[in-house]
């Protein structure tokens, strides 16, 4: 990568950066407010009374929540700029709405337009894997942060099973409406229907859930895949015995590993797009016993007879014994090696061992 | 580790005294939750797919949770038990979130299977006699006794009765430290270790003619990767920036394999005389080396006035195979802004990415291997003895992993009408590879795999989405995305058709062979990549993909959803004219008929048609 113009500039979007928030920090004290501020609506008239006040008439709200993490939130934790902290956090302000008793005088994301209710949320969550969310996959599909979190509280997970037969992976929750992947297949139908196939990550058994390989809050490398940096990377992350660099490649398998593989399920084994050998001979002409007929014995024991062939011959049943070989029992390496194949032609960079 | 583990216990306490001192002022709870069961597994002996992560046992399982508070001191616990090897529990502490801290640990059995190896016919060696019933053959070129033919003509599974399985295990733990009078910086330790322990199958071929007669063995798994990150996040007004550090390493424990490469055990005729490197020697096979990858990732997210925000990222990275020292470095660049135009209707979003990888060449040297010369299966050589040194194949490689990546793109939303929002984008991508010289041999005659095109693909991709919430029980996602892509990745030593009737690289002619064939004959040709020059891939020139869903809920307690998908993909930039065209069609049903009760159905039908011309090589040996 030698000339490469853009290694003069490593951190010319670091550099970007600062300079437009500093200046931001320093000179747009206004336009902060606003920034926070963005496409939340305003209860014109209304000032903030405490959550106290909430209790009166939402107890059954207001009761679980101290032991949720919003309930526990302290108030240092709190953006100077936020002008509440509580219910009214979130809420607005609320004493229009105790004095009318009118819900429309009381900021509801569950009823406000997807943007609007993110909006709320992303006053405080601008760190972690939320940072990306603006102009993310999902921002953009209009699914709103409420969609999948119950922001109140957590449910109760009592039995191990979902509703879809599918075990718990026991992990943070994060106030998901729906334990993963339930909640997930919600909409993706399609990759649930791949999860049952006979070759799947383990997702179904619980012992793995969609957002171990994707960030649903966004991400530079689509479909949301939770990395950032190239798509290989996330599969390296577990899969690190492929890491490598190793000396004798397998162009495809640095180049995506989804060229080969289909990691939401298939039919064929180890996740693979086809079955062997037919993945393998999109890209490889068939060699070596493709041409040999299965009746070896016959040729083989009779060499030199005039007329008759000893090998090559394009038989029609040639093919059986090619079709029915994987082509990874010899070239077991097929992620890469640094040890050379047994033979030489070729520069011993057939991944055979 | 005694010591550690006393001074955890101390510190420990010492928080929870401080929450119990303060809890006499403060609320306390105790909440806890358990569920105990038993499940039943039915076994049967069909010959069916292994259930890779399915537990093989019945048995009593059972899930505990507890939360708890006491003053400031907040902690909770969680485990689950399904059987020995399936179990996970979790807890975590907080203290007036000033520490608030998280551990997670998880474990299964991925079991695999005895992949069925290649059946033969078994061989008659052509030098078995009813003098010499084995088939032993006085080589003198090598000058020793060869045994031509009947060796390994069956597959052998040499642990055909062993049980494969990888044990996994991963623990994680995340500690995060918010500092009440300076809040803005939050400091933060993660930790993960994965450890994975068993035995698979490996395969692999015995001696050079062993290419169907592979041997099955048992390979050890004993794996652990330690992944340790330090960093921070700073939140101060608009700007969010943080910075991580992060040293994986992956440790591969299990010992090294070494296999006899028999010089006896190979074929006598000269097409099948031995060529591999490790004639008559012990040699390493399967080895998956230990691996280090440091990790430097700097993030800023910027919420600006008038609606926008503008995110960026640089990582940068080094990965490091331990056993060869060969490395990569990686840098990657990321800007995203979003701005809301036309009083919120319109969201429209500008990204741009960029990374570089960068390789190091290697120097494959084949002189430093058990064999000094290669014999050659030319009649016009000689009957494959001698002749060509090992270095003459000894060649600088460099990295197909090299290459620079740059990624626009524009993307938009537009809110048509309550429940109505059409979405849109388009993304330019090119890929600058960096293995025009994938091999660069140092005998500039030899040219297998040698000349290879710079590499660039370009792709334009588009996509369009119209999701639409017509009633309040209905709601439809329709969407198309096209892509085409300017030479796709492809191989380009891959087929040899055209080659056929005009090869002219070094080749014999076989005296039995039959006339009526082409000449020379492929039997003794060499036959190397320089002579298969016509391009195969797998990936698309031109993609479609068409997406439908709908859903349709009723009730409170039914919900119907129905999807298809069709994507029709096709590559006539390479030669062997691939195609792939995909239905998926799919239909659930969800009922609740009484409360805590469900009733879940769906059907899914999937057809994928690929079309792709073979090239079946006219060659053996």
């Amino acid at each position: 990568m030698k000339g490469c113009r853009w290694r003069k500039l490593p951190f010319l979007w670091m550099v970007l950066f600062l300079v437009v928030s500093l200046g931001a920090c320093t000179s747009m004290k206004e336009a902060k407010k606003q920034a926070e501020n963005a496409k939340v609506p305003v209860i014109e008239g209304a000032k903030y009374v405490g959550s106290e006040a909430c209790a009166d008439c939402h107890e059954d709200v207001v009761k679980d929540f101290g032991r949720t993490i919003h309930g526990r939130i302290a108030g240092f934790e709190v953006k100077p700029s936020m002008e509440a902290e509580g219910c009214e956090a979130c809420h607005g302000p609320a004493s229009k709405h105790i004095e009318e008793e009118d819900p429309a005088y009381i900021l509801n994301p569950a009823k406000l337009e997807p943007a609007q209710a993110s909006a709320i949320c992303s006053r405080c969550h601008t760190d972690g894997e939320t940072m990306d969310w603006r102009g993310s996959e999902h921002a953009l599909n209009d699914v709103s942060c409420v969609k999948c979190h119950a922001v109140h509280g957590d449910k109760d997970k009592v039995a191990y099973r979902d509703k879809l037969g599918y075990r718990h992976k026991n992990v943070k929750d994060a106030f998901l409406r729906e334990p993963e992947p339930e909640l997930c297949f919600t909409c993706h139908k399609d990759v649930m229907a791949k999860t049952n196939y006979p070759n799947h990550h383990p997702v179904k058994e619980g012992k793995m859930v969609c957002s171990e390989c994707h960030n649903p809050h966004g991400s530079m490398v689509q479909p949301l895949l939770r990395t950032d940096e190239r798509k290989n990377e996330l599969c390296l992350h577990c899969h690190a015995r492929y890491q490598g660099p190793f000396t004798f490649e397998h162009t495809p398998v640095v180049e995506d590993c989804t060229i080969c593989h289909n990691p939401h399920g298939t039919v064929a084994d180890n996740l693979l797009k086809q079955n062997e050998p037919f993945l393998c001979l999109q890209c490889h002409g068939i060699h070596f016993h493709a041409g040999l007929r299965p009746d070896t014995e016959e040729v083989l024991s009779k060499p030199h007879e005039a007329g008759k062939p000893t090998t090559v011959v394009p038989h029609d049943s040639s093919m059986q014994m090619v079709m029915m070989t994987r082509c990874t029992q010899c070239h077991s390496a097929i992620h890469g090696s640094d040890l050379p194949s047994l033979s030489v032609p070729g520069g011993g960079s057939r991944l055979t061992k | 580790m005694k010591g550690h583990r006393w001074l955890w216990i101390l510190v420990i306490s010492l928080f929870v005294l401080a929450g119990v001192a303060r809890a006499e002022e403060a609320q306390r709870y105790f909440k806890s939750n358990v569920s105990v069961g038993y499940h039943f597994i039915g076994h049967d002996d069909e010959m069916t797919k292994v259930g890779e992560y399915e537990s093989l046992s019945s048995g009593a399982h059972a899930d505990v949770n507890f939360d708890a508070r006491l003053g400031e001191f907040f902690f909770g616990a969680h485990g689950f038990y399904y059987d020995e090897s399936e179990k996970e529990w979790s807890g975590y502490l907080d203290f007036a979130r000033i520490v608030r801290s998280e551990y997670y640990y998880d474990s299964f059995i991925h079991r695999t299977q005895h992949d069925e190896l290649f059946k033969d016919e078994d061989k008659t060696s052509s030098g078995m006699t009813a003098t010499n019933p084995f088939g032993w053959i006085w080589d003198a070129g090598t000058g020793q006794y060869e045994l031509e033919g009947a060796q390994n003509a069956m597959h052998t599974d040499l642990d055909s009765g062993k049980d494969y399985q990888i044990y996994r295990t991963e623990h994680n733990w995340v500690t995060k430290v918010q500092i009440p009078f300076f809040p803005y910086i939050i400091p933060e330790l993660r930790i993960r270790k994965e450890t994975r322990h068993g035995w698979k199958q490996h395969t692999f071929m015995a001696g050079k003619c062993a290419s169907c007669h592979v041997i099955g063995t048992s390979l050890r798994v004993d794996e652990e990767t330690t992944d340790v990150t330090v960093g921070g996040t700073l939140k101060y007004g608009i700007v969010t920036a943080s910075y991580f550090h992060t040293e994986s390493h992956f440790d591969n424990e299990a010992r090294k394999n070494f296999y006899q490469f028999d010089g006896v055990a190979k074929g006598n005729s000269p097409t099948f005389r031995s060529r591999i490197l490790y004639d008559n020697s012990y040699a390493r096979y399967a080895e998956t080396p230990d691996v280090d990858k440091d990790t430097d990732t700097f993030k800023v997210r910027v919420d600006l006035p008038y609606h926008s925000t503008l995110y960026g990222s640089y990582v940068s990275s080094r990965v490091e195979n331990q056993y060869t020292d060969n490395d990569y470095d990686m840098d990657t660049y990321f800007a995203r802004l979003t701005t809301l135009l036309m009083h919120n209707r319109l969201t429209l979003t500008a990204r741009l990415r960029y990374y570089d990888i960068d390789n190091e060449d290697v120097d494959v040297r084949m002189d430093d291997y058990n064999i000094v010369n290669i014999p050659q299966d030319t009649a016009v050589q000689g009957p494959g003895y001698g002749g060509i040194p090992v270095d003459y194949w000894s060649y600088e490689r460099k990295s197909a992993l090299s290459r620079e990546v740059t990624e626009a793109g524009i993307d938009f939303a537009y809110r048509l009408a309550r429940g109505y929002t059409l979405r849109g984008g388009y993304t330019y991508k090119r890929v600058e590879r960096d293995n025009k010289y994938f091999k660069d041999y140092y005998d500039s005659t030899l040219e297998d795999e040698r000349y290879l095109d710079d590499d660039t693909t370009t792709y334009h991709i588009f996509k369009l989405a119209l999701s639409a919430r017509p009633f309040r029980t209905l709601t439809g996602r329709v969407s198309y995305k096209y892509y085409h892509a300017d030479s796709p990745f492809q191989y380009w030593n891959a087929m040899c058709y055209d080659g056929l009737y005009n090869i002219n690289g070094p080749g014999g002619a076989d005296p039995s062979i039959d006339p009526s064939l082409p000449t020379p004959t492929p039997y003794y040709l060499i036959f190397r990549s320089t002579y298969r020059n016509k391009e195969a891939s797998n990936v698309p020139e031109d993609h479609h993909n068409v997406k439908l869903s709908a859903t349709w809920s009723p009730l409170s307690w039914l919900s119907v959803n129905g999807n298809f998908q069709y994507t029709y993909e096709d590559n006539d930039d390479a030669d062997n004219g691939w195609e792939n065209n995909s239905y998926q069609a799919g239909i659930s049903l969800w009922m609740m008929p009484i409360q805590n009760f469900y009733v879940t159905l769906g059907y899914d039908y999937q057809r994928n048609e690929y079309e792709a011309w073979y090239c079946i090589d006219l060659f053996a040996g």
